[in-house]
């Protein structure tokens, strides 16, 4: 019973270096260090932590799936991926209600097939989605939050930089996490654009409706310039599932493909879409509404042309792309020491195993348990980055899920979904930080507060409540894919 | 002799170091994703895998990690939880800082102690992977203590750069607000969220 105050101890004293502000990964390292020392009194027990640990946290193959799927999307988005992406979903999707917010979505859903981040696709598509849907009417506050919103899509839809975490954290398959998020990120997608339908329809003032179709030729050349990735998505991910990539490979055959794509990007501009560009240059000068009613809105590239870099790669963009993938390998790693070191002294305090006879005895009733695990992960995300947030618990609640006989796969993506729900949720919603960081720096997004993101994502925080839940009453949209999976 | 004048060149020397190392980092990424390409063709196509392909990628995230740990540091891109900090006064804050630091310091220090005789043990004793071609571990296992040392030299510099600030504050108070820098000097939020 002394080892288990221990472990509580430790706890507390992780959280209080943290909010003093120490870095995570040494509060962390501090805590599993000097824990160590104090419970079996060895100093050299706790020296023997800072040996091995470091080397044995990252001389692991599967571990170097990481830096291969950042660069992934770092030469996804050079490929100029995301505009194409919009262009193409809002020629298909323009004419329903909220046409470009679903439009905003579903590109979020393509490029989040591409890049494991968050606060990647809410930066990017603030610059590219923004500008549009206030050219054409919508309510700022609504076109913010859906681009905040749609930025979870990141985290969900594989490569997804919080399930490699997850997974090397918890000692579980990453191919299997990676392929399991392919379900709950179709879902939250459909839940999306149900829910944009239901608000655009009900409130036509915040998004009007543009009546746009193309016709079906220009839609088809616009597909054209997704199809690239498209494939190369669907081939990774199909090759993991088959089994014929590991991982680790479907990373580095992803990086490999999207760097071609971001070479050829310049090209593609020239051949497919020069008409369009052509054309749009003559159109630029129309900010508001034409008053015939029933000309189409000039075409995407336009106006954000000049705030969209060029597609395309060079020396210095390549370079950029690769420091910021071992920039990000590191500081990851840096918490994921950290975390293992933390982890060790946990495991000798024993408090997961007594935790689990506590809840056994008392006969409280495992779907509690985790609905309550899950809620404080909503809580701690409206505080904390998901990394060190789940690097802190998941040594102690991965123990207790398992011992509980919750199924791993699928607790893992309601852990997920909960943080992402956080990442929305004020104070502290990285996601609409970064959407308003990067659009007050905009004509568009002049003047924007974090208060009116906040209210214009409310809707997007009630839908993605309703997409946690069918999660949790529907285990096999997390399960089934993973089940079925090869090895 | 000026004081300033050796910490600014010895401060110069370590941003040096500290860059370089980060680009030998960034350049095994591309090697790395290089070499799993490569294995996944020669296996698949040609039936004729890369040699030892598992152990040297392996090997290559150490090295990744390790050159990039003190960059980082540089970039201030390591997370924090700045919830409580930044609603703190400027002299509070930089204390809090220097907390932070000095354990910076000790730990990855101790890391660099113990690391460095681990692999300097593994070298006299020639541990080696076993395969195809015998691989020496010591590289790998010296990365760890190069960056170890390298990250915590970075924190000795932020160290003293805090503390000069802080003597600063203490000595004209009424500046104090002005006078500090923010926490974020450099570098864009790199977290992976």
């Amino acid at each position: 019973m002394d080892d288990l105050y221990w472990g509580i101890i430790g706890f507390v004293a992780v959280l209080s270096l943290m909010a003093l502000g120490v870095h995570v990964g040494l509060a962390l390292a501090a805590t599993g260090f000097i824990g160590m020392f104090l419970m079996t009194g060895k100093m050299s027990l706790a020296l023997a932590l800072f040996t091995t640990t470091p080397y044995s946290t990252t001389n692991v193959y599967a571990f170097a799936i990481l830096p291969l799927f950042i660069i992934m999307g770092l030469f996804a988005m050079h490929a100029g991926l995301s505009a194409r992406a919009f262009d193409a979903a809002y020629k298909w999707v323009g004419r329903l209600p909220g046409g470009m917010a679903i439009a905003t979505t579903w590109a979020n859903a393509m490029f989040a097939a591409c890049t494991g981040s968050s606060v990647v696709a809410c930066a990017v598509f603030t610059r590219i989605s923004l500008p549009e849907m206030d050219r054409r009417g919508y309510d700022k506050a609504f076109a913010c939050g859906t681009i905040a919103a749609a930025g979870m899509l990141g985290m969900l839809i594989p490569p997804s930089a919080l399930m490699i975490v997850y997974g090397i954290l918890t000692e579980q398959s990453i191919g299997k996490l990676l392929i399991a998020g392919v379900g709950p990120g179709i879902l939250l997608t459909l839940i999306f654009t149900v829910g944009i339908v239901v608000v655009a329809a009900r409130f036509p003032d915040r998004a009007p409706r543009a009546d746009y179709a193309p016709p079906i030729l220009e839609r088809l050349k616009a597909t054209v310039g997704v199809i690239g990735i498209v494939v190369l998505v669907v081939g990774i991910i199909a090759g993991m599932y088959t089994g014929i990539f590991t991982p680790t490979e479907a990373g580095a055959a992803g990086a490999a493909g999207a760097l071609v794509l971001a070479l050829l990007a310049p090209l593609m501009e020239r051949w497919i879409f020069r008409a369009d560009t052509a054309a749009a240059a003559s159109d630029s000068g129309t900010s508001a509404p034409s008053p015939s009613g029933n000309a189409p809105p000039a075409p995407i590239a336009p106006p954000d042309a000049r705030q969209l870099e060029q597609p395309g790669l060079n020396w210095q963009r390549f370079s950029q792309a690769m420091k910021e993938a071992a920039q990000t390998s590191a500081l990851v790693f840096f918490i994921l020491i950290g975390a293992m070191i933390f982890a060790r002294f946990l495991v000798l305090t024993g408090l997961p195993g007594e935790f689990v006879e506590a809840v056994q005895g008392a006969n409280i009733p495992t779907l509690l348990i985790m609905i309550l695990f899950l809620i404080m992960y909503v809580f701690l995300g409206m505080f904390q980055d998901s990394i060190s947030m789940m690097s802190i618990t998941l040594p102690i609640v991965d123990p207790i899920i398992t011992g509980l006989g919750i199924d791993r796969v699928y607790f893992a993506m309601l852990v997920i979904m909960s943080i992402e729900i956080g990442l929305i949720t004020p104070p502290v919603g990285l996601n609409v930080y970064t959407v308003r960081s990067v659009a007050v720096q905009m004509r568009e997004g002049e003047g924007m507060t974090l208060e009116d993101i906040f209210r214009g994502i409310l809707p997007f925080f009630f839908l993605s409540i309703v997409a946690l839940i069918i999660l949790i009453a529907v285990p096999p949209i997390s399960t089934f894919l993973p089940s079925k999976m090869f090895g | 002799m000026d004081l300033y004048a050796v910490g600014r060149f010895l401060s110069r020397i370590l941003g040096w170091v500290v860059n370089t190392s980060a680009f030998g980092a960034a350049s095994i990424v591309v090697i790395l994703m290089a070499m799993v390409v490569a294995d996944i063709f020669g296996r698949k196509v040609l039936n004729k895998p890369v040699p030892m392909s598992y152990e040297v990628g392996a090997f290559m995230l150490v090295f990744i990690v390790f050159m990039g740990l003190a960059y980082s540091q540089r970039q201030r891109a390591h997370i924090r939880v700045e919830f409580l900090t930044l609603r703190m006064p400027p002299r509070m804050r930089a204390i809090m800082d220097l907390v932070a630091f000095t354990l910076g310091i000790a730990i990855y220090g101790a890391i660099f102690y113990q690391t460095f005789k681990w692999s300097y043990h593994s070298f006299e004793i020639g541990e080696y992977v076993a395969g195809l071609v015998n691989i020496p571990k010591w590289p790998s296992q010296f990365a760890v203590a190069f960056g170890a040392l390298l990250i915590s030299l970075q924190f000795l510099s932020d160290w003293v750069n805090r503390a000069a600030e802080v003597v600063a504050l203490f000595r004209s108070p009424t500046r104090s607000e002005e006078a500090l820098p923010a926490n974020e000097p450099t570098g864009e939020p790199a977290t992976p969220d």
